[in-house]
């Protein structure tokens, strides 16, 4: 049940007979008849429990974007439905409008449409629809919650997708579709094909020119870089993975980092496998490829959060070696802030770079760099010297994780899904992988 | 759309009856409760006026002993609150006797009256009030009975009054009268405790000593002989408090202002309640949304900061600063990680020409004496790193 403004203002109305009057029982009277009023509105109103509700929109978007939801309404009733209805979808969806005037006469269904426009990632939710229906008077309103259940995945952005062009275009260079290139170990023979003025001279293929029908054309031999290469990325959704860096979490940040490596590995033609792990799978993507890996990714990812655990490393390389029993790229996406803190990391990485290829990828913090260049007085210069410190303690890191075995790669947000792209694309090309 | 079997729509909202079902429970036991409440009160005795020599106040100021005392001694004891009251409640005025006690709400007019209905009169002087100086000219008011160091003093009658001479001694505190004509007794230091005067074939008995009424003084010495000796010389008494009701004049709050100011506040009262509904009826259940925790990097070296602050760790500090700088020159000279500080002091040297010592003295041994020196070598380390990426030819 609910009053309506309409009413409160009828009710205060009843001052103005009353002062004319100066008569008690005027009052009395005007307050009888306004509650009789109200009463009878609550009787005609339609019942809002004989209203069904149903649903129609996509069950997935990507963070950033809006789309179209729509609420349809069918009033099984046999009174005309006069009502304001609320979807209660969780604040961060954001839906608008938040509360929709509609008429839905006896037997009829009305559609409602609404704008979403989630703001954070994950599976957001509404649980029920609230329908308030008024009288004819609007005077009274009866009121239910439907159980009505919508949900939307809302997938992580990807905005590090503007890097794919040009890496492609590298991953192509790379691809024998022009010879100039280094040979490494790890490419393969590709083909043979006339000389074209650029082409690296050490790359002509003389006995092939001396078998071709025309001698005066020389024939180089192209090479691309091997195929069906391995690399698994593991994520730490451990609570380190919580702290903002920049605008994103150091989650978000990884999430970005796998989703472009993903991509571009895919058209490599290598497998891209990736772990969510802190002390529990938190979800994984094995043996996907083609148009298929990327929705699978952001799928996978989409409602996964940082847990306030520390995560184990010790199950991690039980883990790679579950996904790949070849020699791999490893990447781990974590955080790399010092010695002690990454002695987990530290500690399970022989295990891995025994076998794999093994990148430490994680953020930076670009405040870092800002700290450190500032030194205009005593506060600032204590800033910049612990800035220094954690900048050293990160170095020293990057030495223990050298020596053993593996890369230690750290960039601010924006920087390290390429950066992540780019030591791949040059271990492709230096045929290491 | 053909929907043959239409899924039953769920509904999150219980019933009114469902609500009602649920909240019988606790609605019978604040009934219950209220119930017993309401009898525990009723019981409990009609509320007594907390009046001081109320007849129906068992308060120690109150007179509920000697009214009760009365009555079972045979006298009909009358109530009465208003002088309208207790002209009515007077029948026989020759076997009726008044007493008055008075708290400021009659004027001289009025207990002349009062005291007028009936054949023997008992006014009790319980304060100072010009009223009771016009009821007999000639009676004056002490401000104490007593001496002031002995509160509780006992008097002797000394005088006439039958009353009085069978009661014999009593104690009080009350007020002192002094009286021109009439008869006087227990005299004390500031006027008597009481005064009878004979007028018009009735008595008029002022009483000062009014405490021997009280029900925590009433059982001290002679004071409830007095009282009953006083108070029931006639077979009924009308006992008079005078109330706000005897006030005339002065018009009330509610003569003077408009009739519908009551309804009007009630009713403002009611829309305000009635906003509230309206207002604060929720659309529907809340939502709840599980927020993951973000947490702000860089505390922790925010933390050091501060820690190298409050502890003045200078050279420490110093440290770091040199250190990175060290290792950025090493890394902008091209110079292996592994090469000690001294070839990077000598390289640097060579590239920017600045003196070996002095660089030495910059990026290693100066002690920094106080924070304008440390400031002041952190900024020089600073450009120290901008020359030599000059000197490089980058920008």
């Amino acid at each position: 049940m609910a009053l309506t403004g309409l009413f409160v203002l009828l009710l205060a109305a009843g001052a103005i007979p009353l002062v004319l009057s100066g008569e008690p029982i005027v009052l009395l009277a005007w307050v009888t008849v306004l509650l009789l009023a109200a009463s009878l509105d609550l009787v005609l109103a339609a019942s809002p429990r004989a209203v069904r509700v149903l649903r129609d929109g996509p069950s997935r978007t990507r963070l950033g974007e809006a789309v179209e939801h729509e609420l349809t309404l069918v009033n099984d009733g046999s009174r005309t439905l006069r009502a304001v209805v609320r979807d209660g979808w969780q604040p961060t969806v954001r839906a608008l409008p938040l509360r929709q005037r509609v008429v839905v006469p006896a037997g009829e269904r009305r559609r409602l449409r609404e704008q979403l426009r989630p703001f954070r990632r994950g599976v957001r939710r509404s649980e029920h629809v609230t329908v308030r229906s008024f009288g004819p008077l609007r005077l009274a309103a009866r009121q239910a919650a439907l159980g009505a259940e919508g949900a939307i995945t809302v997938l992580p952005p990807f905005h590090s997708r503007r890097h794919l062009p040009s890496r492609l275009a590298r991953l192509r260079e790379l691809e024998g579709r022009t010879s100039v290139m280094v040979r490494g170990q790890g490419t393969e023979f590709d083909s043979l094909r006339e000389y074209v003025r650029g082409d690296d001279v050490r790359s002509i293929d003389w006995r092939a020119t001396a078998r071709s029908a025309a001698p005066d054309d020389l024939v180089v031999r192209t090479w691309r870089p091997e195929r069906d290469r391995r690399v698994v990325v593991v994520i730490d959704t451990g609570r380190n993975a919580a702290a903002r860096v920049g605008d994103e979490t150091r989650l978000d940040t990884a999430f970005e980092s796998s989703l472009l490596l993903g991509a571009l590995a895919d058209r490599a033609g290598d497998r891209f496998d990736l772990l969510l792990y802190d002390r529990r799978m938190r979800g994984r993507v094995h043996g996907v490829s083609g148009a298929e890996l990327l929705p699978r990714l952001v799928g996978t990812m989409a409602d996964v959060e940082p847990e306030l655990l520390e995560t184990d490393w010790t199950s991690v390389p039980a883990l790679v070696r579950a996904s790949s029993t070849q020699r791999a790229l490893v990447v781990l996406l974590t955080t790399a802030e010092s010695i002690a803190g990454a002695r987990g990391l530290l500690a399970a990485l022989p295990q891995l770079t025994a076998k794999h290829l093994v990148l430490v990828a994680a953020v930076r913090d670009p405040a870092l760099e800002r700290m450190r260049a500032e030194r205009d007085d005593r506060g600032s210069v204590y800033r910049a010297a612990a800035a220094e410190r954690a900048l050293l303690e990160l170095d020293r890191l990057g030495d223990a994780v050298s020596g053993l075995g593996g890369t230690l790669l750290t960039a601010p947000p924006q920087d390290l899904p390429p950066a992540v792209a780019d030591h791949y694309l040059a271990l492709k090309a230096a045929g290491r992988l | 759309m053909s929907a043959p079997a239409a899924p039953q729509q769920r509904v999150l909202t219980p019933r009114l009856r469902d609500t009602a079902r649920r909240a019988r429970f606790w609605v019978i036991i604040a009934v219950v409760l209220l119930a017993f409440g309401g009898i525990a009160a009723l019981g409990s005795g009609t509320a007594s006026p907390g009046a001081p020599f109320s007849a129906e106040n068992p308060a120690p100021a109150g007179s509920r002993a000697v009214a009760q005392v009365l009555e079972d001694g045979g006298v009909e004891v009358v109530l009465a609150h208003s002088l309208d009251e207790a002209r009515a409640a007077v029948d026989d005025p020759a076997s009726t006797g008044i007493l008055i006690a008075d708290q400021g709400y009659l004027d001289a007019a009025q207990l002349a009256e009062a005291a007028g209905l009936a054949r023997s009169a008992v006014v009790l002087v319980s304060q100072p009030l010009d009223a009771r100086g016009e009821l007999e000219s000639g009676i004056e008011q002490g401000a104490r009975l007593g001496r002031d160091d002995e509160a509780n003093d006992a008097f002797e009658p000394a005088c006439a009054v039958p009353a009085a001479e069978r009661a014999g001694g009593i104690r009080s505190s009350g007020t002192g009268l002094t009286a021109e004509r009439g008869t006087a007794c227990y005299p004390g230091r500031d006027g008597a405790g009481l005064v009878r005067i004979e007028q018009d074939g009735g008595t008029l008995t002022l009483l000062g000593a009014s405490d021997v009424l009280r029900n925590d003084r009433v059982d001290e010495a002679g004071n409830a002989a007095l009282a009953l000796g006083l108070l029931g010389e006639q077979p009924r008494l009308v006992w008079y408090l005078p109330s706000i009701d005897d006030v005339d004049g002065a018009a009330t709050l509610g003569e003077l202002t408009p009739p519908w100011v009551v309804p009007l506040s009630l009713l403002a009262i009611g829309t305000g309640i009635a906003a509230a509904i309206w207002r604060g009826r929720r659309f529907g259940p809340l939502v709840v949304e599980p927020l993951p925790v973000t947490v702000r990097s860089g505390e922790t070296t925010e933390g050091r900061a501060r820690m190298y602050a409050r502890g003045d760790a200078r050279e420490h500090a110093l440290d770091q600063l040199r250190l990175g700088a060290l290792r950025r020159i090493a890394k902008l000279l091209g110079l292996d990680r592994a090469v000690g500080y001294e070839a990077v002091i000598d390289r640097a040297a060579q590239v920017t020409g600045r003196p070996v010592d002095e660089l030495r003295r910059l990026l290693v041994d100066d002690l920094p004496a106080g924070d304008a020196q440390l400031v002041e070598t952190a900024q020089r380390l600073q450009r120290l790193e901008e020359q030599v990426e000059r000197s490089l030819g980058r920008p």
